[in-house]
C-alpha cells in the first residue's frame, strides 16, 4: 500500500513537539527558565532541600576528614547518605544507618552534618547552625 | 566552575571523537556526511576509552589523560592507516523536499531545545545520576582508576556495583580534564548523545528510503526520543548512551542490503558500547542477534546468518569480557547480578503490570510516540522478517521489563513508574526505526 509516508511521517513530528510544548508551557516559561540552584529543583523538593544542605556544609568541613550525616527521618538520612558519596568525593563518608539499618562505622567520623530537627549525637562541638540544620565535630 | 574549566569540559567532550576517529575510514561509514562519521567516531572514542580505563585498573596503572588516550588514539591510527587507503565514493548530497526539509528541521530543533531546557533547569535530572553514575565517576577520577574497595563496600550496593563501566568511565574523563565536576552542567550532555546520533540514523535510513522519507523519519525519531529522554528524567543517567548504541546498531542492521553481506563493523561496534553501558544493553545484544539471524537465514542460509551473528556480537563479547575480567581479577563477584531467583514469578501481579506498563508508555506525548510507528507498521502490511532485528528488540525489550517486574513480591506499581519509561525508550527508537522501513519505498539499497 502506498501512503505518503514522508508528510506524514514528519507532520507527526511537529505534532508531538506540539503536545510537548503544551506540556511544558503550562508550568509558566518564566518560571521554568529559571536557572536551578541544585539538580533537583524541578524534580523532588526534599531532594532540593537535601541538596543544598549538604552544599551548605561543605563551606563548613575541611577537605580530606571524614564525616556522617544525621537525620530523623532513617530513609532521609539513606538518601542523604547516598548524596553525600557524590558531594564530598575528597572525603571519607560514612554511614550513620544504610536503609534503615544502623551502621556502626557513623560513631568513627569526625564531622557529623545534622539534618533539620535529628537529635544530635552527645560530644559535639556545633561549628555552625543554619535552618535546615548544623554541622558539629566531635570532641576527642 | 570558571569559564577555563567549562572550555576544558567542553574540549573533553570533542575529545571523544577524536580518540575513535579511525571509525571514520571504515569502508561503511567514510562515505556518509562528516556528521555521521563524527558519530561513528564517538562510539569507537568511547567503547575504547573505556576498555582502555578498565584494563588499565585491571592491571593497576593509574589513570591519566595521556595514559588512557594513547592506546585509543594508536587504535585509530593504525585503523586509519588501514582503511584510509581505499577509494572513498563521493557523499550523496541530502536533497529533501523544500517543505519536508523546513518541517523536518522544525521538529528536531524544537524537541532538541525542549530536551535541552528542561536539562538546563533542572527539569529532567536523573536520580540515578545523583545517587550512584556520577558518584562512581567522581570517585573513580578521584582515585585515578576504578577502586575496588568501592564496589566491594557493603554500603555501596544501592550503587549496583556490577553494572558496567562506560558512563561512569566516560563522565571521569572529563573530571580528569576539569579536576572538579558539576553536578549541574554534566546532565547536559544527555542532549549530545541524541544529536550525534541523529545524522546516522538519517544517513542509515537514507540507504532504505528516499531523502524525503529519511529525513521525516529521522525528524519524527529525534523527537521522540528527546521529548521521552526528558519526559523520563534521564539527565546525567546512561539511558542516552544506552539509546545511543543500540539505536544506531539497530540502524545499521536495517540499513544492509537484502542480497549482498556487507561489513558487520558499525552495528558490532554499537552493540559493544551497549553491553558497556548497562546490563539492559546485553539482553538487546541476544534480541538484536536474535532477530538479524532470523533475517538472515532466509538470504544467505543457516551457516552464512551464524557466521554473520558471530560477527555481529563478537565485539559486544570482548567488551564484557574485558569488564568481567576486571571484576575477577579484583576480587568481585564476576557477571551481572539477577533480580531474584530466575524463575521466581509472582503471575497474580500480571494484570498490574500490563496495566502499570501500558501507562507508562506516555513518553511525554500522550503515547503518540509509540501509537504512530505502529500504526505505520499496521498500514504497510510490510513483510516482518526484513525488519526482525528492530522488531525483536522493541518487543523484547517490553517483554523483558514484564518478565523483571514479575519478580517483585510486593505490588510493583511503583518501580513500573519509575522506571518503565526510560529503560522501555529502546524498544520505541527501534520501533520507530522499523515502521519509517517498513514505509519506505526505496526497497533494496546499494551496499554499504
Amino acid at each position: 500500500m502506498r501512503i505518503p509516508a514522508a508528510r506524514i511521517w514528519v507532520l507527526s513530528a511537529i505534532v508531538l513537539c506540539a503536545v510537548a510544548a503544551r506540556r511544558r508551557l503550562s508550568y509558566g516559561v518564566g518560571e521554568q527558565l529559571q536557572l536551578p540552584a541544585t539538580p533537583l529543583d524541578r524534580t523532588s523538593a526534599s531532594g532540593t532541600r537535601e541538596w543544598a544542605f549538604l552544599q551548605e556544609c561543605r563551606r563548613r568541613i575541611p577537605p580530606g576528614v571524614s564525616l556522617t550525616v544525621i537525620a530523623a527521618d532513617p530513609d532521609q538520612e539513606s538518601a542523604l547518605f547516598m548524596l553525600a558519596l557524590g558531594v564530598y568525593p575528597d572525603h571519607s563518608v560514612l554511614p550513620s544507618s544504610y536503609f534503615g539499618t544502623t551502621a556502626p562505622s557513623g560513631s568513627q567520623a569526625e564531622y557529623v552534618l545534622i539534618y533539620d530537627g535529628a537529635k544530635r549525637p552527645d560530644g559535639l562541638e556545633i561549628v555552625a547552625q543554619w535552618a535546615d540544620g548544623a554541622v558539629g565535630r566531635r570532641k576527642r | 566552575m570558571t569559564a577555563l574549566k567549562h572550555l576544558l569540559f567542553s574540549a573533553s567532550l570533542v575529545a571523544l571523537p577524536v580518540l575513535g576517529f579511525g571509525a571514520a575510514f571504515h569502508r561503511s561509514v567514510r562515505s556518509l556526511t562528516l556528521p555521521a562519521r563524527l558519530g561513528a567516531s564517538l562510539a569507537l572514542g568511547c567503547v575504547s576509552l573505556t576498555v582502555t580505563a578498565v584494563l588499565l585498573s585491571t592491571v593497576g596503572i593509574p589513570w591519566s589523560i595521556p595514559a588512557l588516550s594513547l592506546p585509543p588514539l594508536v587504535t585509530s591510527s593504525v585503523l586509519w592507516r588501514a582503511w584510509g587507503r581505499e577509494a572513498r565514493s563521493a557523499t550523496r548530497p541530502l536533497r529533501p523536499s523544500g517543505s519536508v526539509a523546513v518541517l523536518a528541521t522544525a521538529a528536531g530543533g524544537l524537541s532538541v531545545l525542549h530536551l535541552s531546557v528542561a536539562l538546563i533547569t533542572a527539569a529532567a535530572t536523573s536520580t540515578d545520576f545523583l545517587l550512584f553514575w556520577g558518584v562512581k565517576a567522581v570517585r573513580f577520577a578521584g582515585s585515578r582508576g576504578i577502586d575496588a574497595a568501592l564496589p566491594k563496600w557493603t554500603y555501596f550496593t544501592h550503587a549496583v556495583p556490577d553494572y558496567p563501566p562506560l558512563v561512569p568511565v566516560v563522565t571521569a574523563w572529563s573530571v580528569l580534564w576539569t579536576g572538579e565536576f558539576s553536578w549541574r552542567l554534566y546532565p547536559v550532555t544527555t542532549a549530545l548523545w541524541a544529536l550525534a546520533a541523529a545524522p546516522l540514523v538519517l544517513e542509515l535510513l537514507r540507504r532504505r528510503a528516499t531523502d524525503d522519507q529519511g529525513a521525516a523519519i529521522t525528524a519524527f525519531w529525534l523527537a521522540a526520543v528527546s521529548i521521552s529522554l526528558a519526559r523520563s528524567l534521564s539527565g546525567g543517567s546512561a539511558e542516552a548512551p544506552l539509546l545511543f548504541f543500540e539505536t544506531l546498531a539497530v540502524a545499521a542492521l536495517l540499513a544492509e542490503p537484502d542480497r549482498e553481506s556487507p561489513s558487520r563493523f558499525l552495528p558490532a561496534l554499537m552493540l559493544a558500547g551497549a553491553v558497556l553501558t548497562k546490563v539492559e544493553g546485553s539482553v538487546a545484544v541476544l534480541l538484536v542477534a536474535a532477530g538479524a539471524l532470523v533475517r538472515d537465514q532466509e538470504a544467505h542460509g543457516f551457516p552464512t546468518a551464524v557466521r554473520r551473528t558471530v560477527a555481529l556480537v563478537s565485539g559486544a563479547a570482548a567488551a564484557l569480557a574485558t569488564w568481567f575480567l576486571f571484576q575477577a581479577t579484583h576480587g568481585l563477584p564476576t557477571g551481572f547480578r539477577g533480580h531474584g531467583d530466575l524463575w521466581s514469578l509472582h503471575r497474580g501481579f500480571l494484570p498490574e503490570i500490563l496495566g502499570g506498563l501500558l501507562r507508562n508508555l506516555d513518553a511525554g506525548t500522550l503515547g503518540l510516540s509509540w501509537l504512530v510507528p505502529l500504526a505505520f507498521l499496521l498500514v504497510s502490511r510490510a513483510r516482518i522478517r526484513p525488519l526482525l532485528p528492530a522488531l525483536t528488540l522493541s518487543a523484547g525489550v517490553l517483554a523483558f521489563l514484564v518478565f523483571d517486574y514479575l519478580h517483585d513480591d510486593r505490588s510493583p506499581s511503583q518501580r513500573i513508574r519509575w522506571t518503565a519509561p526510560r529503560v522501555s525508550q529502546p524498544g520505541l527508537s527501534a520501533l520507530i526505526l522499523a515502521a519509517g522501513v517498513a514505509t519506505s519505498r526505496k526497497r533494496e539499497p546499494a551496499a554499504g
